[in-house]
């Protein structure tokens, strides 16, 4: 049944719920030969004689003093390009450092694990984080040459105590930021800060390291180097990695109930593919988005083949001890275990080289996820990728234009150090590491500098500004928000803390009764503790989620742009946002029923952000001026426009809040506000403005394709509503949206 | 206090890369630093929480009659405490290790395993019974 090469799975790939297929053909290798230059004990270490062509552009680039960024695809032999540079420069000096960043300790561990396999000469690698011993602390400080370590160390860790690592950043050649598409958004605000003190501080031990970035394959490499790092990188994104042949599926369920939106359970599709492909021999990995979906689609599946098939299916989460983890992936690609459903939280860090087929529960929300899970299809030459849809909006427009996910390019990972609730901490704390003056602008930045001179507790001397408080400014605050007024999310039992949320979101998603998410596994809040800002949760296993309802206002503070885009005042600006959470709703995981709405009392919370605001024209809005009609169309157009935002910004359609009013007390019209849910925001409302043409055109196809009729959870209801998807005009979002596509095309 | 501040266990192994797969990947300890040396090469693991235990000739005996039934062990024994050392032991197994003896509950409520590693170290897996 498994002839090498033949695709077995071809007669599976038919029906009402093939939305698309195609196969896009096996690509060879590109090789370009070895560097002349090349250390002669690393030629012995390398796979083979040559080096494909990126890595080679990477190699040349390191070895002309450059900063690069690397984005090429999975398995590419990212690694080994950044690496060769390095370790060259050690094998010939081995007093020359490089620090490795890496967003987890398991892909620390990873990559150490690689290192120690390369058995370069002089290298001394080491891991340097939170659990290192502090004794052992020192003596990597003093003797190792290639650290790896988190952005999260190098902020609180290292830069604080940079006298204790002058000797590291006195030779410091390189820093490598892995995995960087991963440090956007909040993240990515702050790791642009921790990179521009590490380069600032460098400079001040006489080193200038230059930088290797390695991403996925992203829209904006330069960009994304320029914003993390504040430096000009040469790209290497022609990937000339041998590629297997792919056939790409995209499933949609059917659809049961077209008003409603209502398709058949994209759990029980997966379970129907997966055991039809196991059966026939053919290793398969399935992705979920949480545990308990990767849970079921392993019952459903064990349900549908022979025993011994059975047996040979294994679910693979979070929680698992590294040596399950191992085993299963053992196992796996022994062929002992043919079909492992996973939660996506995990296809980073699994080991487990080439399958057979790969099949995506749900679009993972960045092309870029995507890509990463279909990148294991493809043993033996061929592989199998399949996109199940779920009935978010997304999904479904993607079902409906397979060229928009599989043609266009990847979107962009956008991030903004300069947002003043970030970056003022990191200048904070950058005065304590060293005076800030005008040479620093280099580095640090010009905003640092005029944010310094705003900041009460520095102080301007003659070497510039100092830290003039008596407590350390950097153990002030994390890297994974905007501020330090969070809640902490602990898990009852084993007093695990889960996670941190911003007040702002905290009364939202972990309100006394509320069912939170964390990493694929569901928790329900047991109590929210206002004082001691703690959020006490047990493990949940029912079938209901819930849905907030809250009062929001929206003020603008300062208008930064205004232009006349698609025949309307398109605006970019801050606003700030004021929230009240009064309710919440019981949801049925089923069929979405409204179960139970419960009130609750929380105080109001407001945060200042980037917004874009558009107010449409009275002939715009010709016949949807009477309410209700007035405030649903608007409403809709602001939800749909929502859910198509992470076409163009690398984000989650969570990060963004919205807005809609039949008259704004400030623009005294109609308005549609679009706002980053990040106090501060991270540019990716910015990203909206520059595309907004696209973005409203996109919008309109997605409605017009959309098979219901008014309105449904795959077009214009949101899964976030604060009004819980009341008032929705989806006939007037459409009327609405076509009529600023016709001014965009007739202005021009 | 003592000024000792890390015990640290060296083995000199014949075959580097089977026992760095049995340790490291099988048994599943983190890799803390690598280095070289002249053609040589180091993998430090971490495991834990390091003591030493002395025991007389005669506890020796004791421990080896429970585990195994009979003398086994030299001067040196390496035992780890793992969440389950029957499941655990069963995975090393297929990583080429041999099953001496176990799992048997000891009288201070341990469930241990006793294993000849790849590289003839030999292993004690122990987990302490709630
Ligand atoms: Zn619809």
């Amino acid at each position: 049944m498994t002839t090498a090469g033949a695709a077995t799975w071809d007669d599976l790939l038919d029906g009402e719920e093939l939305a698309h297929v195609e196969t896009v053909p096996a690509t060879d290798a590109r090789i370009a030969p070895l560097p002349e230059d090349l250390h002669p004990r690393l030629r012995e270490i390398l796979p083979f004689d040559g080096l494909y062509e990126h890595q080679r552009a990477a190699w040349d680039a390191a070895a002309s003093g450059e900063h690069l960024i690397l984005a090429t695809g999975t398995a590419s032999g990212k690694s080994l390009a950044f690496n060769l540079p390095v370790l060259d420069a050690i094998a010939r000096n081995p007093k020359d450092r490089a620090l490795y960043l890496y967003p987890t300790k398991a892909l620390a561990q990873d990559q150490a694990r690689a290192l120690g396999e390369l058995r370069a000469p002089n290298v001394r690698a080491a891991i340097y984080d939170g659990d290192t011993p502090g004794e052992r602390r020192s003596q990597i400080r003093r003797w190792a040459n290639l650290i790896l370590t988190n952005p999260d160390m190098l902020h609180v860790g290292v830069l604080p105590h940079h006298d204790r690592w002058a000797d590291v950043l006195h030779n410091l050649r390189y820093i490598v930021v892995d995995e960087a598409h991963v440090y956007r958004g909040v993240f990515g605000s702050h790791v642009g800060n921790v990179l521009r003190r590490l380069r600032r501080l460098a400079g001040v031990y006489g080193a200038e390291p230059q930088l290797l970035f390695a991403s996925a394959t992203i829209a904006n490499p330069g960009e994304l180097a320029a914003a993390l790092g504040g430096v000009d990188a040469t790209v290497v994104d022609r990937d000339a990695a041998p590629r297997a042949e792919r056939t790409i599926a995209l499933w949609n369920p059917e659809l049961l109930d077209a008003e409603l939106g209502l398709r058949a359970s994209p759990l029980g599709e997966a379970s129907r593919l997966m055991a039809a492909l196991t059966t026939r021999g053919l290793r398969t990995i399935c992705f979920a988005k949480s545990r308990k979906a990767a849970e079921l689609i392993h019952k459903f599946t064990v349900d549908r083949v022979d025993s011994a098939t059975g047996k040979r299916l294994a679910p693979y989460r979070a929680g698992y001890t590294p040596i399950q983890r191992r085993e299963i992936e053992r196992r796996l690609v022994e062929g002992e275990l043919l079909g492992v459903s996973a939660t996506d939280a995990l296809e980073l860090g699994i080991d487990i080289g080439l399958l057979d087929c790969a099949i995506s529960v749900g679009f993972p929300g960045t092309v870029a996820s995507l890509r990463q899970q279909w990148g294991r299809a493809g043993r033996r030459g061929h592989g199998l990728a399949v996109l199940i849809a779920s009935e978010d909006a997304l999904d479904q427009y993607f079902m409906r234009e397979p060229a928009m996910l599989l043609e266009r390019r990847v979107e962009a990972a956008i991030l903004d150090h300069a947002n003043p609730r970030v970056l003022d901490g990191h200048v904070r704390a950058a005065a304590f590491e060293a005076p800030v003056d005008d040479a620093d602008r280099a580095t640090l930045g010009d905003e640092a500098l005029e944010r310094a001179a705003l900041l009460p507790d520095l102080k301007h001397t003659k070497s510039g500004y100092v830290w003039a408080g008596r407590d350390y400014p950097a153990g002030r605050f994390g890297l994974r928000s905007t501020t330090p007024d969070t809640f902490t999310v602990v898990e009852a039992q084993s007093g695990t803390v889960l996670g941190l949320v911003e007040r702002e979101r905290a009364y939202s998603t972990v309100h006394e009764g509320a069912i939170y998410l964390h990493l694929g596994e569901s928790y329900l809040v047991r109590e929210l503790d206002l004082q001691a800002r703690t959020a006490v949760v047990t493990p949940y296993s029912g079938d209901y989620y819930t849905q907030a309802k809250k009062d929001t206002n929206t003020a603008i503070e300062e208008t930064l742009r205004t232009e006349r885009r698609c025949g309307l005042d398109l605006s970019f600006g801050r606003i700030s946002v004021t929230e009240q959470v009064v309710a919440y709703q019981k949801k049925s995981v089923r069929d979405q029923s409204t179960l139970e709405t419960v009130d609750l009392d929380l105080p109001e919370t407001s945060f200042e952000t980037e917004a874009i605001w558009y107010l449409p024209e009275r002939a715009q809005l010709d016949g949807l001026e009477k309410m209700p009609t007035l405030l649903g169309t608007l409403h809709a157009a602001e939800h749909s426009m929502i859910a198509l935002l992470p076409l163009w910004a690398m984000c989650d359609r969570w990060d963004i809040g919205g807005l809609s009013t039949n008259v704004h007390f400030q623009t005294n019209r109609p308005t549609v506000f679009i706002y980053d849910g990040h106090a501060g925001g991270v540019g990716i409302t910015e990203r909206g403005f520059n595309a907004f043409e696209g973005w409203v055109s996109d919008t309109a196809r997605m409605l017009e394709g959309c098979p219901c009729n008014d309105g449904c959870p795959s077009c214009v209801q949101s899964p976030k509503c604060g009004n819980l998807n009341e008032m929705l005009d989806k006939g007037g979002a459409l009327t609405l949206l076509r009529r600023l596509v016709a001014a965009s095309t007739s202005a021009t | 206090m003592a000024d000792v501040r890390e015990l640290r266990l060296v083995l000199t192994v014949q075959d580097f890369d089977g026992a760095l797969s049995f340790y490291r990947d099988a048994l599943g300890l983190d890799v803390e630093a690598v280095w070289a040396s002249e053609g040589g090469h180091v993998t430090l693991l971490s495991a834990g929480r390091a003591t030493l235990e002395l025991v007389d000739e005669a506890h020796a005996a004791e421990i080896d009659r429970l585990e195994v039934g009979r003398r086994v062990a030299g001067p040196v024994r390496v035992a780890f405490q793992v969440p389950d050392s029957g499941a655990l032991a069963d995975t090393l197994e297929g990583a080429g290790a041999t099953r001496i003896a176990g799992p048997v509950t000891t009288p201070w409520n341990d469930r241990n395993v006793r294993l000849e590693a790849p590289d003839g170290t030999q292993l004690t897996l122990f987990t302490p019974v709630e």
